[in-house]
């Protein structure tokens, strides 16, 4: 998995949870929350999914790092990245 | 002359709907960077949102500590995550708002936590990946909506514990477990005996249409509290 695909299913995660955003015209580096009107179940929902689609365990205190889009993709490709490796 | 005259609340909590555009009295109650904070926030409800929240934090700290009179709050945001009034030690304050309304709560005897979601909400993660397995033991069977609810009730009150800066650190949703019947929150998974009540927690219907969970940090006991007497969408304690 690449960069780009961690970012795509990003993207295509958060289009499910906030359908009524545009995920595409985010700023990458801006808080998810603030940028889409997410709160923490929207949250942990968005985590939770992306966790099943790359069958990635993703503890709690890493949640954080997932707050941006950029930090999101960073954060994913250093973990598949590790398992891969 | 009233009950909390004569024993003055340790801890109140208010709720607010929110409007679609804040009006110029509540970005007054913003402090310079909280207002460049959200004049930056992209969409429009979150900044909605984020300026009530703030006014409504305002206005209940001004009513609980009156000395601070009515100049914006100055609010920092502590290493944990944690957000505290500047140079008031003494004060705990907690933050939540959801689509339709905000809830603030300010106390003075320990760490507080609020969390507000709608009733009618229905996507709630899955449970494995939020509650303990006791707390999935004891959620057992009963209808969809009935199960819901309780779900709801778990939510709340493990957003608010964590938001009350409940030891032991760090606090996940994993690592403590609610006890609705003894109304409070335990460590759980090892991080705490589970007998060991880390918070008290007490739920509020507001409006019919919002689930408010209030959580108090545990702490020894403070002369001067009064029984928690909710009014509406507000109480005090």
């Amino acid at each position: 998995v690449n960069d780009r695909e961690l970012r795509d299913l990003v993207l295509e995660v958060l289009s499910d949870i906030a359908p009524e955003t545009d995920p595409a015209a985010l700023d990458p580096t801006e808080d998810l929350r603030d940028e889409l009107d997410l709160d923490s179940m929207d949250e942990l929902n968005m985590i939770t999914r992306i966790s099943e689609r790359l069958h990635l365990d993703i503890p709690e205190k890493d949640y954080p790092e997932m707050r941006t889009l950029d930090g999101a993709v960073r954060y994913l490709a250093g973990r598949t990245g590790a398992l891969a490796g | 002359m009233t009950t909390e005259d004569e024993h003055p609340a340790a801890c109140i909590w208010r709720t607010r709907p929110l409007p679609t555009v804040p009006s110029e009295g509540d970005w007054a109650a913003l402090s310079a960077l909280d207002r460049r904070h959200a004049e930056g926030i992209a969409h429009p409800a979150a900044r909605t949102r984020f300026v009530i929240g703030r006014a409504l934090l305002h206005a209940a700290v001004t009513e609980l500590a009156p000395e601070l009179g009515h100049a914006p709050l100055e609010l920092e945001v502590a290493a944990s995550g944690r957000l505290d009034v500047a140079g008031r030690e003494d004060l705990h304050i907690s933050i939540s708002h959801t689509r339709g309304l905000a809830a603030a709560a300010v106390s003075r005897d320990g760490g507080v936590g609020i969390d507000v979601e709608p009733i009618g909400r229905d996507d709630l993660p899955p449970p494995a990946v939020w509650l303990t397995e006791e707390e999935r033991r004891r959620l057992g069977g009963g209808s969809r909506h009935a199960r819901r609810r309780r779900l709801l009730r778990l939510w709340v009150a493990k957003e608010a514990a964590i938001k009350a800066g409940v030891r032991p650190r760090p606090v996940t949703r994993r690592t403590i477990e609610v006890d609705e019947e003894q109304r409070r929150v335990v460590g759980a998974n090892g991080t705490a005996a589970r007998t060991e009540e880390i918070a008290s927690v007490s739920w509020f219907v507001v409006g019919d249409r919002f689930l408010v969970a209030l959580a108090r940090a545990a702490i020894p006991a403070v002369s001067g509290r009064t029984a928690l007497t909710p009014i509406g969408g507000s109480g005090a304690r």
